[in-house]
């Protein structure tokens, strides 16, 4: 009996003074920890920020955006944006709002632009302090204008007003002067930042005319052919990355509001972030508003425009054409 | 080591830990928030300039002593409202001139030019501004020998309000407006264009907002420098042409840069392709009150032959019929 735990002991001593013990364990152990030192020497460089703007701009739209950005701006571990665009513009304080939040963004770290199918007038504003725009050939990119509105025309004799323009805001030259100014503000964004590759003098620019992606990529509107993949690269290059991941920014659910109003459409995909006050419609009051769209808006009026490419406005509110 | 040293090594530790991090993070200032600013340039109001419309002046004329009439046809669905017509009616009747409205009758009318002739045997001058319904031959003739005649006659319209020109127009089939007004102006020689003028580089605060200069030494430009028009009509005469856009004005529809004609003359009718010029919110721009004014001094200074226009002779039955026969088909 004595003998043979001898016998088992001297045995097992073998095994463990083995070296071939020793490598199946250390290889073991080896095996379990390479992963853990791999994904400490081989991690991504950083990460680039996929942000989509897919609706028309409007207030609430644009604070979504305008977050997405500021996180991108406050997270260490983003080191550049690629907006990744479909939308036709909408209000012009929008528009501006989101122009001063790339233009922020794109002072800290690269920003490329992806135009998905449409990037006009205030997403056109939007996207011009891009460091690079890529579009597809059949894209359509421009509108560079402005135009004002109203909705309905308040009534002025069933009441008292305080001054001639409580109702109207102002004369309709007031108007003309108010859009004229918010064409060069535009038009002066646009030539401030995509200057040095546009051949289109500002006043070309101001017809307010939409063009291709290829067309665009020859004027100067944009630099490049190509989508989203080639822009996230483009913008990985540009913030030395050579190894990244890609991140898709949080988009907004849809809102119940905007549900209400395209739900009646049955199948037609709702575009997210509807807010009605961007074009006038306070509840149940609307007023005058300042538009950078390219379309038409149901019931709109045009009071003034800066350009030829104004919408067919639904005077009487009828079918589009 | 006892049970007490151990715990005060213990505690030392903790604090010192937690009060080297403290320290570390009021040294390194992590966390400070961004405040950022708008320093774009274009975006200051010192770079934006839109000047106000300049307004000023009143309509002043001279005639020649007599009171003249001066008729405005509101008979063919004429789209003018009483305050694009005011500042001219008020001159002439401050004038001592009279001002009548020559309105379709409430019922049917199967003698439309037969009330015309009448109406303008009684007048000195006509102002047709903006039909909506087409002339009948009859009528047409009746204006021609009012012309002919000495009448004085103004024609203004402009393209189809909407600001639809060149290709939008067709998408939605808005028609062009002036095929009404052809059959009227024709015949004394005046033709309306289809689409409307802009200006990309020049203009009064909207590319619509065109000026037009004199292009003819004339009576009707006597001391207009420049006048502003909105979204005129190009119009051409067999006389002379007055004003015309500046170099560089562009047609909405052929998208052609160049000098347009605007204000025209031919014989005794005058034609304007802008019916705004004269209303309450533009009489005043820039030296349109000026032209306005020569206008209606070219109004009521002529001399119209008495009797005319006739009664139109056509092959009506020599018996009339009153009321009961129907209108005749012009011919084209």
């Amino acid at each position: 009996m004595s003998s043979t735990l001898a016998t088992l002991r001297n045995l097992l001593g073998a095994v463990a003074k083995s070296y071939v013990t020793v490598v199946i364990v250390a290889l073991l152990v080896g095996a379990s920890m390479a992963p853990v030192v791999w994904g400490m020497t081989s991690n991504p460089d950083g990460t680039v920020a996929v942000i989509e703007v897919d609706s028309s701009l409007s207030e609430s739209s644009a604070e979504r955006i305008t977050d997405d950005l500021r996180e991108a701006r406050q997270n260490d571990s983003i080191d550049a944006v690629v907006l990744e665009v479909d939308s036709p513009g909408g209000g012009v304080s929008a528009s501006e709002g989101l122009y001063l939040a790339v233009e922020r963004t794109a002072e800290e770290m690269p920003v490329v632009t992806s135009v998905e199918s449409t990037a006009a007038s205030g997403a056109y504003y939007m996207i011009a302090p891009s460091d690079e725009i890529y579009v597809k050939p059949g894209s359509i990119v421009g509108s560079i204008g402005v135009r004002a509105t109203y909705l309905d025309v308040p009534p002025t004799d069933q009441e008292i007003t305080t001054g001639p323009d409580k109702n109207g805001g102002g004369t309709e030259d007031e108007y003309e002067a108010q859009v004229e100014m918010m064409r060069q503000a535009f038009v002066g964004t646009v030539t401030e930042h995509r200057g040095d590759e546009l051949t289109l003098s500002e006043t070309e620019l101001a017809y307010a005319k939409v063009y291709t992606g290829i067309e665009s990529v020859e004027n100067g509107l944009a630099d490049d052919v190509g989508d989203t993949e080639v822009a996230v690269g483009a913008a990985a290059d540009e913030a030395g990355l050579e190894d990244y991941d890609v991140v898709e920014m949080e988009s907004e659910p849809l809102s119940g509001l905007s549900v209400i109003i395209g739900g009646e459409s049955g199948d037609r995909q709702v575009a997210s972030g509807v807010h009605p006050q961007t074009f006038g419609q306070y509840g149940a009051v609307n007023t005058p508003t300042f538009l950078a769209l390219w379309g038409s808006v149901d019931d709109e009026r045009v009071v003034a425009s800066t350009a030829l490419e104004r919408s067919v406005a639904n005077e009487t509110g009828g079918d589009r054409p | 080591m006892s049970v007490r040293s151990r715990f005060v090594v213990f505690a030392a530790v903790v604090l010192v830990t937690v009060a080297g991090v403290g320290v570390a993070g009021l040294v390194t200032e992590q966390g400070a928030t961004e405040r950022p600013t708008v320093d774009q340039q274009q975006f200051q109001p010192s770079a934006i300039d839109a000047p106000t419309v300049d307004r000023g002046g009143a309509i002043t004329y001279d005639d020649d002593g007599e009171s003249k009439t001066v008729v405005i046809d509101v008979a063919h669905s004429n789209d003018v409202a009483e305050e694009d017509l005011e500042p001219v009616v008020s001159a002439l009747t401050a004038g001592g001139h009279t001002v009548q409205y020559h309105e379709s009758s409430d019922d049917f009318d199967s003698e439309p030019a037969a009330r015309l002739n009448e109406t303008l045997r009684g007048a000195d001058a006509l102002i047709v501004v903006d039909p909506g319904t087409r002339y009948t031959a009859e009528e047409a003739a009746g204006v021609s020998a009012f012309a002919d005649a000495g009448g004085r006659v103004l024609f203004a319209a402009g393209p189809d309000s909407g600001g639809l020109g060149g290709l939008l127009g067709l998408l939605i089939g808005a028609q062009p407006t002036n095929g009404e007004f052809a059959s009227v102006t024709s015949p004394v020689g005046i033709a309306y264009d289809t689409g409307y003028l802009y200006n990309m580089e020049e203009y009064e605060n909207n590319y619509k907002s065109i000026y037009a200069t004199p292009s003819s030494d004339s009576e009707l430009t006597d001391g207009v420098d420049r006048v502003v028009f909105d979204s005129p009509t190009q119009v051409v005469a067999d006389g002379q042409t007055l004003l015309t856009t500046l170099e560089g004005t562009e047609h909405s529809e052929t998208r052609e840069a160049g000098e347009y004609g605007v204000v025209a003359r031919s014989g005794n009718a005058i034609a304007v392709g802008d019916p705004g010029f004269m209303s309450s919110q533009n009489y005043n721009r820039a030296d349109n009150d000026v032209l306005l004014g020569n206008v209606l001094e070219f109004l009521v200074t002529g001399e119209k032959e008495a009797g005319v226009p006739e009664e139109p002779s056509t092959e009506r039955d020599t018996v009339p019929q009153s009321g009961s026969s129907a209108p005749r088909v012009p011919g084209e």
